[in-house]
């Protein structure tokens, strides 16, 4: 596993993991001014990439949480021209990390289940993790995660790399989709209370987690 | 009344240290109008901007001004990082927010690092136009305007690295006799100046930086205050506030050497530095600052309540001989254009001196040494029909025993300018120096 980050960004990170050794160019920061509105965009840049990124997560950050679960969210971006499949995400102080995908209710409101295969990233492209959208999810937390910490996940993919990422902790009040019942534990702030039920049947297509990235 | 002098003025309120020649203005002034204070030098970019005159806007054809339907300014950035913080010498905007909060209970220095971290990440994205992480909200990043956050450290917040760390001027003011304090304004451990020319993108930034903010902290006071709209005036003019009079005619020129010297506290070394007519600022003015601070400076905040009810009942030549200068062109009473020179001696046909040594501005600069000036960067604040009125009087200087003190001590004890203005709250902060790309504001501080 490589790992690129550097915990004195006061932003995110850019982690990748350098499967293939597909160049790409950091750069990017705080300094273009770019007059247009990139929705996700993070200012920071990290320049620490050692390998050519074949897969990053940009603009990686985690909602804070005292206990219970929470999410990561950031921009997957595969650099290279072969498709990419996350299949797995570990933290070390969760009982468990799963990949989820949610699915709209028809009135707004989103239930997340776990994304069977994984996230697929087709070469070139990139996939926007995102509240309301598809996430990491974190669950049985064993240590707060508290606003401004950094911690560390390994992303891992379906030919077995293993990439080290960091995301900052932020306090947010969003990101509560239905959980699926029996993992329920609370949020990191009690607000939200509704944990409907929700469908765990994980046969609805999962082909939908491009579109959370083009609002 | 209206007058039929060009609206160029300014004036001065309360503080100023008033100051005679100076500047970039003083220097676009003299060069493309009149041929007074032969200066010159200093004048930066900024001088183009001045005295080209009314064309700014204008098809260039002569033509009447056109407004811009364009949008131009949205996209206009200031830097956030390099060796100062913008948001002091940055020419300011039209708007400006000051918050300050409240160091939580039992908050540690890494904690406060956390808070600073993710302030500062927050910063430098939407101050570039670009959504910081997590916002909600990230249509309302684009278009900063010139969007500026500028930090600033209080006691409490320093003492988190260490109690040595500490200046000892960092602290309440000494009292003055004409303060009628509201202590609610006079706290805060870490204040956030945030300013730009778009109303709604400062609220979007105020809103980001008060949710990461949250965790380590509570909000002690806040206060909005503005200027001149974007596009309403020539960059560079001077703002009036709601007494109508200018204000800030005497401050330094952005990028000049009295600027570096006066509020940054060190030269530019600059071959043949040009100094405004108060004369040659030393150049150690900065030196007592502790190393934390190197490329920082210091800001006294002053709400100053502004009487509109007794001003009204003040006529012109009331007005003006109170400030010592006219309403219309902001011109010393001695003299016919803003930036002349104040002639303290000057008399009338009467014998009496044509500027009262009680008017503001020569109480402000009168007998005062080139040390003894300030930047100040104001902002307005009414609250509605009949409700308050004042000025955010923001002063930035390098050493506040030699610059600020001077003056206000002057000022406090007389001043015919204190019948209409009452200082209500009153702060002290030590303003860092820029973060670098992968730090923080404060990490000198913190790191060091």
């Amino acid at each position: 596993m490589r790992k690129n980050i550097t915990l004195a960004v006061a932003l995110p990170i850019a982690v990748a993991i350098g499967l293939a050794g597909c160049g790409h160019d950091d750069s990017t920061a705080a300094g273009s001014t770019q007059a247009g509105g990139s929705s996700s965009a993070s200012a920071e840049t990290v320049d620490s990439r050692v390998d050519a990124e074949a897969l990053s997560l940009d603009g990686a950050w985690v909602k804070a949480a005292d206990d219970g679960m929470t999410a990561v969210f950031g921009e997957l971006k595969n650099n290279t021209d072969q498709d990419i499949t996350l299949v797995e995400a570990k933290y070390a102080d969760a009982k468990m990390v799963q990949l989820h995908e949610t699915e709209g209710d028809g009135s707004g409101g989103m239930s997340m289940q776990e994304k069977k295969g994984g996230f697929t990233i087709p070469a070139g492209e990139s996939l926007d993790l995102e509240p309301g959208g598809d996430h990491i999810m974190i669950m049985g937390l064993k240590k707060a995660i508290k606003p401004g910490e950094q911690i560390s996940l390994d992303l891992v993919t379906a030919d077995g790399e293993t990439v080290e990422v960091t995301a900052v902790a932020k306090e947010y009040s969003g990101a509560q989709e239905d959980y699926a019942p029996g993992e329920a534990e609370g949020s990191s702030d009690g607000e939200n209370a509704d944990h409907a039920d929700h469908a765990d049947d994980g046969d609805d297509e999962g082909s939908d987690h491009g579109d959370h990235g083009d609002h | 009344m209206a007058t039929t002098r060009a609206p160029t003025t300014e004036t001065t309120v309360t503080t100023e240290p008033g100051r005679p020649g100076f500047s970039r203005r003083c220097l676009l002034t003299s060069a493309a109008a009149a041929g007074g204070v032969g200066i010159v030098g200093a004048a930066g970019g900024f001088a183009l901007g001045r005295g080209s005159g009314a064309q700014g806007a204008s098809a260039g054809d002569g033509g009447p001004p056109r407004r811009d339907l364009d949008g131009a300014n949205g996209p206009q950035t200031e830097p956030f990082y390099g060796s100062h913080q913008s948001g002091v010498e940055t020419p300011a905007q039209a708007y400006a927010h000051f918050i300050a909060f409240t160091l939580g209970p039992g908050i540690t220095a890494a904690e406060a690092v956390r808070w600073l971290r993710l302030l500062t990440a927050d910063a430098a994205a939407l101050t570039q136009g670009q959504a910081p992480l997590a916002d909600s909200e990230s249509e309302l990043a684009v278009d900063p305007a010139r969007l500026t956050v500028t930090f600033g450290f209080g006691a409490a917040l320093v003492a988190l690295a260490g109690k040595d760390h500490v200046p000892d001027w960092l602290k309440p003011l000494e009292a003055f006799s004409i303060d009628r304090l509201d202590e609610d304004r006079c706290t805060g451990d870490l204040l956030l100046q945030i300013c730009g020319d778009d109303p709604l993108t400062v609220a979007h930034a105020r809103r980001m930086l008060f949710k990461d903010s949250r965790s380590f902290a509570e909000v002690a006071w806040q206060r909005d205050g503005f200027r001149r709209a974007y596009g309403s005036s020539r960059e560079g003019k001077t703002q009036r506030n709601l007494f109508g009079q200018l204000d800030g005619t005497a401050n330094p020129g952005p990028g000049s050497e009295d600027f570096a010297r006066i509020i940054w506290g060190q030269g530019t070394e600059t071959a043949d530095p040009v100094f405004s007519a108060r004369g040659e600022p030393p150049a150690d003015l900065g030196a007592h600052l502790p190393v934390w601070m190197r490329g920082g400076t210091t800001l006294v905040l002053r709400d100053i309540a502004m009487n509109l009810d007794t001003w009204d009942q003040a006529d012109r030549p009331a007005r003006e001989f109170s400030v010592g200068r006219t309403m219309d062109t902001g011109a010393p009473l001695s003299g016919k254009d803003e930036f002349d020179v104040p002639d303290f001696t000057a008399v009338d046909e009467r014998g009496l001196t044509k500027i009262s040594q009680v008017a503001h501005i020569a109480r402000a600069r009168d007998g005062l040494g080139p040390e003894a000036q300030i930047h100040r960067r104001t902002f307005n604040y009414e609250t509605g029909a009949g409700g308050d009125s004042g000025l955010l009087f923001a002063s930035f200087q390098a050493d506040i025993e030699r610059q600020f003190l001077p003056i206000q001590r002057r000022l406090a004890e007389v001043d015919l300018l204190n019948e209409w203005t009452t200082p209500i709250g009153s702060t002290v902060w030590a303003i860092p120096p820029g973060a670098t790309q992968d730090g923080y504001v404060g990490q000198e501080l913190f790191d060091g």
